[in-house]
């Protein structure tokens, strides 16, 4: 019974979810216009050919250097490990 | 790399001189596609990340033809530094024209010209050295020195 019960209520969850889902963009189909800004504003407002650069380094400038700053940790990362091998006593 | 350890001692373990000639051809050429990359990384696609891995692929391929590869330590921490410092120095340009960091304030120029998008292509070509003597020395700290021919 009160498995049934649970079972019920997740069903009706579930359905209210993917009723509202459903109502909220037409299938296949989106308005973020966050997409379409960069297509059609990105050669105005950055000055690069380049759309990707545009994003990535304009728009996205942030999470660029973050990027670098990963690959940096990783470079340092990997001279720590082998630290002792090339400079530690043999 | 697990075959050579075998023969390294005895020194038979020579690259063949069909690597060594094409090491020899092809480091400049692949040397100089990284750095089209990444300097024309506003305009092709493209861009830092992959020309400095272009970059940093034709010195393990020289590594791989001559069998010695002598990069001073200090030359890739010091290329790499000055370049993360050139990139927090271009973004700041936009601060101290009264903007926000990162702010493209330079004038963008006409389009499709090298010398456009403001400080984009500056950025891109810092981060391509970056990208190419981090990655070089991730190399260098990984190869075995007992595994040199």
């Amino acid at each position: 019974m009160k498995r049934a019960l649970s079972f019920l209520l997740l069903g009706l969850l579930i359905s209210i979810f993917m009723v509202t889902v459903l109502n909220v963009n037409t299938f296949g189909e989106h308005d973020i216009g966050v997409g379409a800004h960069y297509l059609d504003h990105g050669l105005q407002e950055a000055g690069a050919t380049n759309l990707v650069t545009n994003i990535v380094l304009d728009y996205r400038g942030y999470d660029t250097l973050g990027e670098v700053t990963v690959l940096f940790t990783a470079t340092t990362g990997v001279a720590a490990l082998f630290w002792r091998e090339r400079h530690g006593k043999k | 790399m697990a075959k050579s350890k075998s023969k390294t001692a005895s020194g038979e373990n020579e690259p063949s001189i069909i690597v060594k000639s094409v090491a020899r051809i092809m480091f400049p050429l692949a040397f100089t596609y990284g750095v089209y990359i990444f300097v024309h990384g506003h305009l092709t696609p493209g861009g830092g990340f992959q020309g400095g891995t272009i970059i940093a692929s034709s010195i393990i391929l020289i590594y791989l033809g001559f069998g010695s590869l002598n990069i001073p330590e200090s030359l890739t921490t010091a290329l790499e530094s000055l370049a993360a410092l050139c990139f927090i120095g271009l973004g700041c340009i936009g601060i101290f024209k009264g903007g926000n960091f990162l702010w493209n304030a330079v004038g963008l120029g006409e389009a499709g010209t090298l010398l456009s998008a403001g400080i984009l292509g500056p950025i891109y070509v810092v981060i391509g050295v970056k990208v190419g003597t981090e990655l070089t020395a991730i190399f260098n700290n990984m190869r075995r020195k007992d595994h040199e021919y």
